[in-house]
């Protein structure tokens, strides 16, 4: 291999610039320092704010670019096995794509009746892009143009979703629950017994500072508690999948499962306002649903191809009602677990969703989370 | 092609590179580092004092267009380059594979003290140690890859400025034209 001379030893001889180094080190050193005491907030929201303001669209503008060269089919050599096999793809892309209004607007339709039951101001918004690793953040198509700022809760049809972190005019950035940087007060449904919910950097969440002797046991519901105002009051987190006592003995350090995979969420409700805050009584039903609903989505995924349901659903896809819900509800009952529970539960909610609904149908475990009252 | 220039461009590229490409490649969850290149490139021609501004502010950049702390890239870059820049003056020629082991010891400094950094700043450091092994690393060799390949190209349009040494990769630039390249950055 010949020598190569990559460094060039005349510059490198300069004497006047070794100290800037050790100067923009400490200058490094200051900047963490700060942004971790300002919460990454104020003169770094705002810095943040405009350099994004210039990236997110060429971030869009390359992903709409190489969308079209993610699903490049291979090509036949023989004229009919392709003219089938290119109507195969046109049906499979047709029923896929059938199946993807069906789940949508059952997503929908639960988020819509959330935002009812929470009598909430809301933005609805498309998660365009998800991150994962050191930090755990989704990028959604709505920004300051349309009313969301920064610290903003934001929600899914399944529960609680994040957090604004940074807005442009048309994106913003959304921290997710299990974020290692993000903590959420909430509740164990049951019990009432208060606490921190923090994420971590595998994507798992732990409910901290319930203190020792409060009713927590597996599989209890981990609710928003309200405190804080980012929140209303009375949204699902998760669920409790293990308890243990902390190093000090004085707190349990509650293992929470999320309630469905953040990463995979795709339409989400920005919290701009909450116009009564005395409203934030959950309906057991709608609890119920949300959990079905997380559960067969992730069903419904594998089982993309189940053209007949598929292809019925789509029908009632535009026009959703009581009774598009309700077949749309009982069709993904076929799937798997939730069976026709998930169906009448849906139709109850529909005609009884609003303020004062969910007083009707909710069973003991909605009256305890109602009685959580006021957002604090 | 003088420095300059081919410094500017480089920039450039690598930013919008960062900006756009990087999020639309990412694998797993592990996107590139284009703003390695330019770090690299500066830290390896000019010395540690041009590469440790350059790589404060690319870094620092990284820093506004991601989520996480402000400042963490920043210091990891900035460390990275004047340790290169130090490396790379004190060698007297370069050979590709030098390079290429600068490209993958430097992305994987970067990626290890950037991570340690964010796990140093978070409320809770639970499975940080995974995502090290399992995004750190791998982002890291991904980097890596595109610097290798950014690095000897730009050190071929940097050779072409030198006939008698068509071998060189960046090995500066035409003789002839040092003294002038001197007075201009005096």
């Amino acid at each position: 291999m010949p020598g190569l001379s990559f460094s060039n030893q005349n510059q490198s001889r300069r004497p006047g610039l070794w100290w800037i180094p050790i100067v923009l080190i400490v200058l490094s050193i200051v900047l963490i320092t700060l942004c971790v005491r300002a919460d990454g907030g104020g003169a770094f929201a705002a810095a943040r704010n405009a350099v994004q303001t210039v990236s997110k669209p060429i971030e869009h503008l390359c992903s709409g670019l190489s969308t079209p060269f993610k699903g490049v089919a291979s090509i036949g050599t023989d004229d009919e096995k392709e003219q089938l096999q290119k109507e195969n793809e046109q049906l499979r892309t047709l029923v896929s794509e059938l199946e993807e209004y069906r789940q949508q607007n059952q997503r929908l339709l639960t988020l819509t009746q959330l935002a009812d039951t929470y009598a909430l101001t809301t933005v609805s918004a498309t998660v365009v892009d998800t991150t994962s690793g050191w930090d755990r953040t989704a990028t959604i198509n709505k920004g300051s143009n349309d009313g969301i700022a920064v610290g903003m809760g934001v929600m899914s049809s399944c529960g609680l979703y994040g957090q604004v972190e940074s807005v442009t005019s048309t994106t913003a950035t959304v921290r997710l629950i299990n974020d290692a940087h993000s903590s959420v007060s909430a509740m164990v449904q049951g019990s009432r017994a208060r606490g921190i919910v923090k994420g971590a950097y595998d994507g798992t969440m732990t409910m901290e500072y319930v203190p020792v002797g409060s009713t927590v046991a597996e599989g209890d519901m981990v609710i928003s508690s309200g405190e804080g105002g980012t929140y209303p009051h009375g949204i699902l987190v998760g669920t409790v999948r293990n308890v243990e006592v902390d190093s000090s003995k004085l707190y349990y350090r509650i293992s929470v499962e999320p309630i469905f995979n953040l990463q995979s969420c795709e339409e989400v409700l920005v919290l701009t306002g909450n116009e009564d805050s005395t409203a934030t009584v959950i309906d057991q039903t709608l609890l119920d649903q949300i959990i079905a609903n997380s559960r067969t989505s992730s069903s419904d995924t594998a089982s993309a191809g189940a053209g007949s349901s598929s292809s019925s659903n789509a029908q009632s896809a535009g026009t959703p009602s009581t009774s598009d819900t309700t077949a749309s509800a009982q069709a993904s009952s076929q799937d798997g677990s939730s069976s026709a529970a998930t169906g009448t539960s849906t139709a109850a909610d529909t005609s009884s969703s609003g303020k004062s609904g969910s007083a009707g149908s909710s069973s003991s475990t909605a009256g305890a989370a109602a009685s959580g009252g006021s957002n604090e | 092609m003088s420095k300059p220039l081919v410094y500017t461009i480089t920039f450039v590229v690598c930013i919008l590179f960062q900006a756009g490409i990087s999020p639309a490649i990412s694998v797993a969850g592990c996107a590139p580092d284009f703003l390695l290149i330019p770090v690299m490139l500066v830290a390896m021609r000019s010395g540690a004092g041009a590469g440790g501004i350059a790589g404060f502010f690319c870094g620092l950049l990284y820093d506004l267009m991601g989520a996480n702390v402000i400042g963490g890239m920043a210091l990891s870059m900035t460390i990275m380059a004047m340790i290169v820049g130090l490396l790379a003056s004190n060698l007297n020629s370069t050979s590709i594979a030098t390079v290429v082991v600068f490209a993958v010891v430097a992305s994987l400094f970067v990626e290890l003290v950037y991570g340690i950094i964010v796990m140093l700043t978070a409320i809770d450091a639970g499975g940080a140690a995974a995502v090290l092994v399992f995004h750190s690393i791998p982002t890291a060799l991904y980097s890596a890859v595109f610097a290798i390949i950014g690095l000897l190209t730009i050190g071929l349009v940097l050779a072409d400025d030198a006939p008698s040494m068509p071998a060189q990769l960046g090995g500066g630039m035409n003789r002839n034209k040092m003294p002038r390249m001197k007075s201009r950055l005096k």
